[in-house]
């Protein structure tokens, strides 16, 4: 590159930047390498017709009939038009006076279609209204007559630099001829290359340099006359490197092989995955009491410090996040031990040392047993702050270990069990009885990581409440084991619609910081857990393993089957019970083959060819009730 | 006790009736009562302290407006706006009020006059705009208030604020409050119903679960959606190949089995969770019982107008509510979108009361047929109101309103409201309100004081705050509209 020679007297020559002028793009044919799309539905061919038509501008006119919807369409275009600051695009139009459209609409495609503008009602309900995707620019246009149509480009959310690759006449019903589409601007179109800086700089400085590195943009936007040595310099630089046409020879064969590469490393980066993250800033952003809570009503500034009751931070502490994490587990006390290992405790027991495991100030109960959670809190820190070693404390101490089993007695002198007179017992969150269900079941899919997963859920119910035109408008359930079998804790959340399956079991919205679920016992938990796809699809997948894995008799399949999803053998009276119930479903299914195969085919699995249907479909009837057993619901 | 004995003794209600009211159990005394105490009329569940005091309303239904009704097109009749057609908003009027930054850019703030013809209707003579000509046939019933306000602008935190009483998400809905405070009155229905209709233009502003959400009360009290595609209520149906017989089947070993289960282990959970799996299959007929139109009569039918018969519509909702209030559910909130015309008031607004109209004339007649409206308050209203000032392009012929949180009117009807009146009232400009403001925490409080509810009274302690729906400040309910 050093040895280019380039001769800055040819920048003299070069013409002052262009005026604006109008640039015909579709007069009586499409333009270059222009596809049309023609469905014959919504999308028509491009009929173009001359005298004695109405036609504005050489020797033809599009001409447009639609019923209701329609349009004509093209795309690809190639080269496509390059906009600039302050282009209008522009369109003449003239409506049949015996049939004229309700509405019609521009429409332009760049790297989407989301560019409308619109006369007339507001029919077509594409794009979000009152934005560059549904622009209303005015009333319907005379009609008998030819009328320009004309919108800033920028009225459409079309930025300088952007190419149009795409145009549609859209119209709601009627008859117009369309003709003379194109764009006002003085842009040169096309990307180069350039004979010299001069023209390069005009074409750069039309279009914001949007395709330029942000250095690179930032000087062309300005007044070439502020420009030091410096920035000549870097400009010519660039310049030579990449558009010069005296280079193209030397450049072309580089850009060849460099292409594909960059080409490849994007499709690499975009295919790992994004995550956020926490930074600190450069600068602290300044903050400021605010009256009332009000943001606009700001009173005195506030520095970073801890509330002046509460012991300062450490003096060589910075002041940022991590000198209030390195505050907060500070050896000198207990107290983020104490609130942590009484949510591990909650965990375990259904219910914190601290009840109220959320509020440990002078509003929040006092503990049940203060030294219990003092002693916890400080082996906690001793032991490093290993949840491990805790949980396995918790999970061996007698007190766990105790039965769930409730005395008359024991129920007057300690109703919610915060003596810890008895093991804990609790119904299972949201999460962990699906997981459970899986699990049991032999479904579950134990990958760790990777994105959120949307296993199936009822119609309707995102579309019931979403913005229209909103990126999780419309569900659509993910399908594949290793999507929808996955643990709970990967399903994909929108927090104005959460997971009905997850909602029904009081998983908390999401919306705000919830550290103690609620434990209702509702009949809509009752159907779910009965009827719920997934639900019936766990109770097939594990008579289906209850059939191949249990032995050969009902009596050792029945007590495999129980006992994994509860680990225990049944007693002989549960075995009566559910042996009476395969019976009469065995009789029914059998009896009903279409019910039996019905029944096995829900979800996303698909049932074993080789099992009976009817004697599958019985036993995951008893899968189904056994998964329903307060026994199994609760721990 | 062997377990033939077992299978004679306890058949469902068996299990039922024990679990309400041998045990006396906390779960389940929140949840939905037996026949017998629904035939008394009795709540169960609630709170003991609740009612504070006589409520004239039993139930109410909610019809919200989703996206802010535009209150000079509809019920605040401006007559003198036509001679500021284009002129500027008075900075007197506006008194550098904040905008949304939709507008607050526009460089000018052009008067737009409703397009809309008004009329005085009724005996009370109440002016109503052409949009709503079956609304317009029952000001009499009504109690129209001109001058509720709110502090949002958007309409995320202003839905948000108006159903659960803070623009922050994380509080308990109305409804869920008075499920939580009042409980209900049957036994196979929530307490609490939402439903969200269609919509002709089919293209607007979100809903959030939370607007019926039950926020840090417990989540038994949330808002039960009443679906009209698929099962009406989620996963009411049996599995395909399962019919009633095989899920009673199944439910009757469960229950003996969970009724060991209680007898080993003595967990009153265990029996709520008997009776919940027994509600669970009584809904399952009670449900499509409720949702089944076919013995309405003609005559009841066309009250609602022709899209009665179009499951999911407004219309349609509308004698879904009559039916869930026969049935004593407390509260029905139907949410209908697409009110938010920044522009093409002229070609959305009229698409929009079509929607509505009928159905509210429907509903509010039928419940009066039916004795219903005088212990049901009916309730119809938006988030916020819309501006004065033209939004984009402004003609004689069409215009667009900008969100207005300072003056908006809604109506309420039935228990406890004086009928036939017009409260508040708006400067000439509909922008400022120049007599009797009412907040949205005082109309809600007027909500709750016509339920026999003194709003300063429910309270639910979080976080050390005794949270109530209507805040702390002062507002209270509208002793004037009061019956």
């Amino acid at each position: 590159m050093a040895k280019v020679k380039y001769d800055p007297s040819a920048d003299e020559k070069t013409p002052p930047a262009p005026k604006f002028a109008e640039l015909i793009w579709i007069d009586d044919n499409l333009p270059a390498g222009a596809k049309a799309v023609v469905d014959n539905g919504v999308n028509l061919a491009w009929n173009f017709v001359g005298k004695p038509d109405p036609v504005h501008s050489g020797d033809k006119a599009i001409k447009l009939t639609a019923q209701a919807l329609q349009q004509v369409v093209l795309q690809e275009a190639n080269p496509p038009l390059t906009v600039g600051a302050g282009d209008k695009l522009f369109a003449f139009v003239f409506l049949d006076p015996a049939n004229p459209p309700k509405q019609i609409m521009l429409q332009w495609h760049t790297s989407n279609w989301l560019h409308r503008a619109y006369w007339g009602e507001d029919l077509i309900p594409w794009g979000r209204a009152n934005s560059t995707e549904r622009r209303r620019i005015g009333d319907l246009p005379a009609t008998g007559q030819w009328v320009k149509l004309e919108v800033p480009a920028a009225q459409v959310g079309i930025k300088p630099g952007m190419a149009i690759n795409g145009w549609a006449c859209t119209q709601h019903g009627g008859t117009a001829f369309w003709d003379k589409n194109g764009i006002v601007t003085k842009t040169p179109q096309g990307s180069g290359p350039f004979d010299t800086l001069t023209e390069w700089l005009q074409y750069q400085k039309s279009v914001n340099g949007a395709s330029l590195p942000k250095p690179y943009q930032d000087l062309v936007k300005q007044d070439p006359k502020k420009h030091n040595d410096d920035h000549k310099k870097q400009l010519l630089k660039y310049f030579l490197e990449t558009a010069y046409s005296g280079t193209r020879d030397i450049v072309a064969p580089l850009k060849q092989k460099l292409d594909p590469l960059q080409k490849e490393k994007e499709s690499l980066d975009k295919r790992i995955p994004t995550t956020l993250i926490f930074k600190e800033r450069k600068d602290e952003r300044p903050a400021f009491l605010l009256k009332r809570g009000e943001y606009d009503k700001r009173g005195d500034k506030v520095e970073r410090g801890i509330p002046s009751f509460l012991p300062p931070l450490p003096d060589k502490a910075p002041r940022n996040r991590l000198g209030f994490a390195q505050w907060l587990v500070q050896p000198d006390h207990p107290l983020t031990a104490r609130v942590a290992v009484n949510r591990f405790w909650q965990q375990c027991f259904g219910t914190g040392l601290v009840k109220t495991s959320e509020d440990f100030g002078s509003q929040g109960e006092p503990p049940s047993h203060p030294e219990l959670l003092d002693w916890l809190a400080v082996s906690f820190m001793e032991d490093g702050w290993n949840v491990k070693n805790l949980m396995k404390r918790i999970a061996t101490s007698a007190t766990y270990r105790q039965s769930a089993k409730i005395t008359k007695d024991r129920l007057a002198k300690d109703p919610d069990n915060r003596l810890l007179s008895r093991g804990p017992r609790y119904r299972l969150d949201a999460e962990m009885l699906r997981d459970q269900a899986l699990f049991v079941s032999g479904l579950l899919v134990e990958i760790v990581g990777g994105p959120s997963v949307k296993p199936p859920q009822p119609p309707g119910l995102w579309e019931a409440v979403a913005f229209t035109g909103s990126n999780t408008g419309v569900f659509k359930a993910d399908s594949g084991k290793e999507k929808v079998h996955r643990r709970s804790m990967y399903i994909f959340w929108k927090r104005t619609a959460s997971p009905p399956q997850m909602n029904a079991l009081d998983a908390p919205s999401r919306e705000s910081c919830i550290v103690r679920r609620e434990r209702t016992n509702t009949p809509l938990q009752a159907l779910l857990l009965m009827n719920e796809q997934q639900y019936v699809e766990a109770a097939r997948a594990l008579a289906e393993r209850t059939l191949k894995q249990g032995g050969k008799r009902n009596d050792e399949r029945l007590r495999f089957l129980f006992r994994l999803a509860t680990s225990r053998l049944p007693e002989a009276v549960e075995q009566a019970e559910l042996q009476a119930l395969l019976q009469d479903q065995m009789k029914r299914f059998q009896a009903d083959a279409k019910a039996a195969q019905q029944l096995i085919n829900v979800g996303e699995s698909r049932p074993d060819a080789a099992l009976n249907p009817g004697e599958l479909a019985a036993w995951t009837m008893v899968a189904n009730l056994v998964l329903n057993l307060d026994e199994v619901v609760s721990r | 006790m062997h377990l033939h004995e077992q299978k004679t003794l306890l058949t469902r209600r068996h299990f039922f009736a024990r679990g309400a009211l041998g045990l006396g159990l906390p779960a389940l005394a929140a949840l939905w009562p037996t026949t017998a105490q629904a035939q008394e009329g009795r709540a169960v569940g609630g709170l003991p302290s609740l009612p504070h005091f006589t409520p004239k309303a039993k139930r109410a239904i909610y019809l919200f407006m989703n996206g802010g009704p535009s209150q000079m097109d509809l019920w605040d009749y401006k007559p003198r706006m036509n001679e500021w057609f284009d002129r500027d908003l008075p900075e007197s009027i506006r008194r550098g009020q904040r905008l949304t930054t939709m507008t607050s850019g526009q460089a000018r703030f052009p008067l737009a006059p409703s397009k809309f013809r008004f009329a005085r209707h009724g005996q009370s003579g109440t002016w109503v705009s052409e949009l709503l000509p079956w609304t317009a046939r029952l000001v009499d019933d009504l109690c129209v208030v001109k001058t509720v306000h709110t502090e949002a602008i958007n309409h995320d935190p202003a839905v948000t604020y108006i159903c659960t009483g803070s623009q922050i998400p994380g509080r308990a809905s109305l409804g869920s409050w008075l499920s939580y405070g009042l409980g209900t009155m049957n036994e196979n229905l929530p307490a609490f119903v939402v439903m969200t209709p269609t919509w002709t233009r089919n293209n607007d502003q979100a809903l959030y679960q939370r607007l019926w959400g039950s926020g840090f009360l417990p989540a038994r009290h949330q808002g039960v959606a009443l679906r009209s595609n698929g099962d009406p209520v989620l996963y009411l149906n049996n599995p395909p190949g399962v019919d009633a017989d095989s899920r009673r089947r199944m439910l009757d070993s469960l229950g003996r089995l969970n009724q060991r289960t209680y007898e080993q282990l003595g967990d009153p959970e265990t029996q709520a969770r008997i009776a919940q799996y027994e509600m669970a299959f009584r809904m399952q007929t009670s449900v499509p019982d409720l949702m089944d139109f076919s013995r309405e009569p003609r005559n009841v039918l066309d009250l609602y107008g022709p899209e009665v018969n179009r499951p999911g519509t407004f219309s349609a909702s509308c004698l879904l509510a009559r039916r869930l209030a026969e049935r004593g559910v407390r509260f029905i909130q139907i949410f209908h979108r697409g009110w938010d015309q920044h522009g093409n008031v002229a070609g959305d607004l009229p698409i929009q009361c079509r929607d509505v109209d009928h159905g509210c004339f429907g509903l509010i007649t039928d419940l009066k047929r039916l004795g219903l409206l005088e212990d049901t308050l009916v309730i119809w209203g938006g988030e916020f109101g819309r501006t004065i000032y033209c939004q984009g392009a402004l003609t004689r012929e069409n215009y667009g309103r900008d969100h207005h949180p300072r003056c908006f009117s809604i109506w309420m009807a039935g228990a406890g409201i004086k009928p036939g009146m017009v409260y508040g009232e708006t400067d000439d400009f509909s922008y400022n309100i120049v007599e009797n403001p009412v907040h949205i925490n005082d109309m809600n409080a007027t909500i709750l004081h016509c339920l026999g509810i003194d709003h300063r009274r429910l309270t639910y302690r979080v976080q050390g705050l005794d949270m109530r729906l209507t805040g702390v400040e002062n507002h209270g309910p509208v002793r004037a509209i009061l019956a």
